[in-house]
């Protein structure tokens, strides 16, 4: 039988290349992100933001692209009816790893770009942009995680886009937070102390996910699903 | 050796199905008869492992990973619009193990044309061709001449004879012609 590293790899090749050949998820991010950083570039054009008002938008802009983007990578399963197929072939643990990994890569490539044009376009200067950079990506990882949990959690449910906002709600609030106090000091607000703190937070919120979501999906899939 | 011990299953209050015995031995073909929604799909969802019986029990000899163990083909099982034939069966094989040459050829699919652009019928030769990549101990087949030419059913019964030598095959169908490649039957409803 195949390693369940073996398997998580497959899994995210088959998320990769269906994702690259129908670039749903990427085109409707993509297009969310470009019109949200013009249009807070554009908010800068008669004052700059404060820093912390520019890590709130960065970190909404996110995690709007992401919410977007990301439940397409579990909820297209049941949308296209395919989810029997998966749980056919894959255990639940290597198909979210491998989910979590695809989604983690499209947000991370979301967020190069986003934090790119925004620079760019509105000549934002960055204070730190080792922070930026590891906030950003941190960001990114539990985005992931968590998006991938919802996913893992609302798959097969009858309502489950108004299941997913309502258990996407608690478990997105407290990273956004912790997000905004690492990416104010990168702009150039707050002390590096808490920055820091907000880090490891944002660190210790993405292992608790990604620990919790393969024990998660084999619990859900072992439930009746009709 | 696939033992059903009172299998029960119920949506809601209404039950499908109820205290459901039956036993197949390796070479044999269960035909599972019986009229619209009278479950015959959801017990062949159960044997998969893709819906839970609320009573009873299924075992099926040799088992150690039911992935491993059953191939199963059904109308309603969805493949992955953007994926090819070929990727398919290499998306079984990294899964599950088992292999894939030979496989389009027999069931006479290109290899790179994405399954959205796929007939019904060719769909069908697809998802034949996923449920027996492995080598499974038991096949499950929900209705597997539906929308399948001359040829198609042929290569059923062939794909039938075949896996009788390894295991066994629950067939559940309401053709007359489907039925006769069954030899222990249930009817249901």
């Amino acid at each position: 039988m195949p390693s369940l590293w073996a398997e998580t790899l497959a899994v995210f090749s088959k998320e990769m290349r269906s994702e690259w050949r129908s670039r749903q998820g990427f085109l409707a991010g993509g297009l969310f992100s470009v019109v949200a950083v013009v249009a807070m570039a554009f908010a800068g054009i008669n004052g700059r933001p404060t820093p912390t008002l520019q890590a709130g938008m960065f970190t909404v802009v996110l995690l709007f692209a992401a919410c977007i983007t990301l439940p397409r990578v579990f909820l297209v399963e049941d949308e296209q009816r395919t989810i029997d197929l998966l749980r056919l072939l894959a255990r639940p643990e290597a198909a979210f790893l491998g989910k979590f990994g695809a989604c983690k890569l499209q947000i991370l490539v979301t967020a190069a770009i986003l934090a790119s044009f925004y620079i760019l376009l509105s000549g934002a200067s960055v204070a730190s942009p080792i922070m930026l950079i590891a906030a950003l990506a941190l960001e990114s990882v539990t985005l992931a995680a968590t998006l991938s949990i919802v996913g893992v959690l609302v798959s097969g449910a009858r309502n489950r886009w108004v299941l997913a906002a309502a258990v996407g709600l608690p478990l997105l609030l407290p990273q956004a937070t912790l997000s905004i106090g690492a990416l104010r000091f990168a702009f150039g607000e707050g002390s590096q102390t808490s920055a820091l703190q907000n880090l490891g937070g944002l660190g210790l919120f993405a292992i608790a996910m990604i620990s919790f979501g393969p024990v998660l999906a084999n619990a859900m899939w072992r439930l009746e699903r009709g | 050796m696939l033992i059903a011990k009172e299998l029960g299953k119920r949506f809601g209050s209404r039950w499908v199905f109820r205290g459901l015995q039956f036993q197949v031995s390796s070479g044999q073909v269960l035909g599972v008869f019986g009229s619209n929604g009278s479950g015959k799909s959801t017990l062949l969802r159960v044997l998969a492992g893709l819906a839970t019986a609320n009573e009873g029990e299924v075992a099926l000899s040799g088992e150690v990973d039911l992935r491993r163990s059953v191939g199963y083909a059904a109308l309603d099982l969805a493949l992955y619009p953007d994926l090819t034939a070929q990727e398919h069966l290499d998306l079984a094989a990294r899964l599950r193990g088992g292999g894939t040459k030979g496989w389009l050829e027999r069931v006479g699919l290109p290899a790179d044309q994405p399954t959205r652009e796929f007939s019904s019928g060719m769909r069908a030769r697809l998802r034949l061709a996923i449920s027996m990549q492995h080598e499974p101990l038991m096949l499950l087949l929900d209705e597997p001449g539906a929308s399948l030419d001359e040829a198609g059913r042929s290569l059923v019964q062939d794909l039938i004879t075949e896996q009788c030598e390894r295991g066994v095959v629950v067939l559940a169908t309401n053709e007359p012609n489907e039925k006769e490649w069954a030899n222990h039957a249930i009817t249901l409803g």
